[in-house]
């Protein structure tokens, strides 16, 4: 069974159609990236996929559950595009608290290892609030990381990050991905979008690739 | 729900009230508290003062006793429809946006996570009520007749019950993911039900039968009416039951939209929190224009075509939401006519929420100070621009107040104020909104009353914020001298173009001293 998968997806915003009837299937352990221009259609299909968004017409499935469900929930990962923090928690306190959410027991293990692959060990005690861009992301990453979860949904992560964090995400994601979490990334980053096994190109809210990237994809999204 | 997962959630409580509990600086919350208590306190007496001791006579207490039940009807019918609007967009929760995204998204039972908010919501709604409505019976027992306790818990009751139904609808909506068409089609029904009511002198509907039981020291109610007491309760339980089917997609738009919202009260920023309250309303303009203009050319009338195009996009709510509070300004006018001089100030600020609206040309060109400065004209010049159309469009809605005054019974006379006074009424409104839009965000040391003291910084905020409202409700001034020489053997009219005149300076001072602020 595939961990994520859409049959006939279609989103409207209003008049505006973002998602036209797609449909594709990630497996366990695939990494994907997302890509395409802006208003293509990839943060809608990852919001979906996390339950955040509701369907206009056909089905979004993970593991064979709507999205959105308390079954698929238990089985979803999401980074969003902006970091979502609660002002008065330190770093470890997020971690805390979500892994105790979901569930999972032996949390301080995992959150140390996060912490340090991430550059935040030394923050672990400090309040979000009080970091810059690329350290609130980097907080979200590791909230989102501290639990497993069948399939990891990412929505521009680099943004903000430095090279040290950039590295370390892609590591963790290839990681994350090696241990049979299906991976799916939406970016604009090329170089990334190239380096994955597979890339679904978005434009108008249609698929209109899917696999390795190629120079002719690269050349069409730079354009 | 695992023991884990469980305490995961008190213990969240516990961590973040810790915290709080660390940052609380208890002199300031001393000071707010102090000055929350004054102001009230100031407000309670003037109020008192303006309704007067005065009892209203026997055919003013007939009409209430007829029409009294259905237009408490109304007031919980409108709460109603609020509610159902609310519930529409994703209210009544203003979630925070991590709670979205950790607590919704985990594999948690919605309702269970979401009851506690749900529940802070239902006490708010009831609190505020059951306070407004006590407030309310204060006034009415001056007036009417009847001690004063009685009226405060009739008062009370019909505010719980106004509370609690605004509240619980909105729950019932959002959490049954009600559209937004079928919810303000819900609303509008319950409003319109008491209304009939009011119209036909009969009580069919259970909010004006709610009415009855407010309006109980004039005559004991039947007793079916404390029957309709239990719909609140019904409502909210309903909500509570309701409330985990909440949309995430709604939930994570409020979450974004209300912390905004809530900072930019915080620095009373007007301009930011109705920007917001649109986008939290998803009040967008109109893609098609209602009338599509035609090509124009020349400088000289491009401000106006500009205003014109802006508010020819008005969507129906907003031109419905104009309408509905020039004749609530309207229904206020007659009010204070009638010998409630507090109503001015009602209608004041009615006017003035309009003029709010109708200003938004102008407050937008003050939104893009950069893209105004790289125009080839004066900046200053080209805002003024702007106030002709608004005025215009505030002129435009006018008659709607005239329509609210006449369908409350005001005599023909108000047709030939409302001319005389409708110019000097829109200007000073115009006026004051445009104080709201250019003065921006309150920071604290800044302004014109930076110099003062510390401890005198309430009062010059409350200054600050009282001025717009203050002005709009000085146009009305007309009006108030009208009914002076209606009492004393004058001619009204006459009384109204005087003073009129009077507010014309006022209002054209008040821009002139604008003139000076900063642009940028």
């Amino acid at each position: 069974m595939s961990v994520l998968a859409l049959e006939a997806l279609t989103k409207d915003y209003g008049d505006v159609r973002a998602l036209d009837g797609i449909s594709l299937a990630v497996d366990a352990g695939e990494h994907v990236a997302l890509v395409g221009p802006n208003g293509s259609g990839k943060t809608t299909l990852v919001r979906l996929a996390a339950g955040l968004l509701d369907p206009t017409a056909g089905e979004i499935l993970v593991l064979g559950h709507p999205a959105g469900t308390l079954a698929a929930r238990a089985e979803v990962s999401f980074i969003p595009d902006t970091p979502a923090l609660y002002d008065d928690l330190s770093v470890r306190e997020h971690l805390e608290y979500v892994a105790r959410l979901h569930g999972v027991e032996q949390w301080e293990d995992r959150a140390d290892e996060l912490l340090a692959a991430l550059g935040l060990a030394s923050r672990a005690d400090a309040l979000p609030s009080t970091f810059s861009r690329g350290l609130r992301q980097k907080t979200a990453i590791a909230v989102a990381l501290v639990r497993p979860a069948s399939l990891l949904l990412v929505d521009e992560p680099f943004v903000g990050l430095d090279a040290a964090g950039r590295h370390a995400l892609r590591s963790l994601l290839a990681d994350r991905a090696a241990t049979g979490t299906a991976v799916v990334v939406a970016t604009h980053q090329l170089d990334y979008a190239a380096a994955v096994p597979r890339c679904i190109v978005f434009r108008d809210g249609e698929v209109v690739g899917d696999g390795p990237l190629t120079d002719d994809d690269a050349g069409d999204l730079d354009d | 729900m695992t023991a884990t997962r469980r305490d995961a959630l008190p213990a969240l409580r516990r961590a973040r009230l810790r915290r709080r509990t660390a940052q609380l600086d208890l002199f300031e919350v001393f000071y707010q508290v102090y000055l929350t208590a004054l102001l009230s306190g100031a407000a309670v007496l003037v109020l008192s003062d303006m309704v007067g001791d005065k009892p209203v006579t026997g055919s003013q207490l007939e009409a209430v006793r007829q029409h009294g039940p259905a237009a408490v009807g109304v007031l919980i019918g409108f709460a109603v429809l609020l509610g159902c609007r609310s519930g529409g967009h994703g209210g009544p929760l203003a979630l925070e946006p991590p709670d979205v995204l950790h607590l919704l998204l985990a594999p948690l039972d919605r309702t269970e996570v979401l009851r506690r908010p749900a529940l802070g919501k239902l006490r708010s709604g009831a609190g505020a009520g059951l306070a407004a409505g006590a407030g309310i019976g204060v006034v009415a027992s001056h007036r009417l007749p009847g001690a004063a306790p009685p009226w405060i818990v009739a008062g009370a009751l019909a505010g719980l019950v106004t509370g609690l139904v605004c509240v619980g609808a909105a729950l019932v909506v959002s959490g049954r993911r009600v559209g937004r068409r079928a919810a303000t089609a819900i609303g509008f029904a319950a409003l319109a039900w008491p209304i009939a009511d009011l119209v036909a002198g009969r009580t069919t509907s259970p909010f004006t039968a709610a009415g009855e039981v407010g309006m109980f020291p004039l005559g004991a109610p039947k007793p079916l009416a404390y029957l309709v007491l239990g719909i609140p309760a019904l409502l909210a339980a309903w909500g509570l039951a309701a409330i985990g089917g909440l949309s995430l997609e709604a939930a994570s738009r409020r979450a974004a939209l209300v912390s905004e919202l809530r900072f930019a009260a915080t620095v009373r920023d007007l301009r930011a929190v109705l920007l917001l309250r649109r986008q939290l309303a998803q009040e967008g303009p109109r893609r098609r224009p209602w009338i599509r203009l035609g090509p124009g050319s020349g400088r000289l009338l491009a401000v106006w075509k500009r205003d014109v195009q802006g508010v020819l996009r008005w969507p129906a709510a907003r031109i419905l939401r104009a309408l509905a509070l020039m004749a609530a300004a309207g229904v206020a006018l007659h009010g204070m006519w009638s010998g409630t001089a507090a109503l001015l100030l009602v209608a004041g600020t009615a006017v003035w929420l309009v003029a709010l609206e109708a200003v938004e040309g102008f407050a937008q060109e003050r939104d893009h100070p950069d893209a105004t400065a790289r125009l080839p004209l004066d900046g200053r010049s080209l805002l003024a621009r702007h106030l002709p159309a608004s005025t215009a469009v505030l002129l435009l809605v006018m008659p709607a107040a005239l329509a609210g005054a006449l369908a409350t019974g005001a005599t023909p006379i108000a047709a030939a104020l409302a001319v005389t006074a409708a110019v000097p009424a829109a200007a000073c409104a115009i006026v004051g909104a445009v104080v709201t839009t250019t003065r921006g965000a309150h920071l604290p040391g800044t302004g014109f009353m930076a110099d003062l003291a510390p401890e005198f910084s309430g009062f010059s905020l409350v200054f600050r914020e009282a001025i717009p409202p203050a002005l709009a409700t000085a146009g009305l001034i007309p009006f108030v001298a009208a009914h002076h020489a209606a009492t004393t053997g004058g001619h009204p009219v006459a009384a109204a173009a005087q003073s009129g005149v009077a507010v014309l300076i006022l209002a054209a001072a008040a821009l002139s001293v604008l003139s000076t602020w900063k642009l940028t």
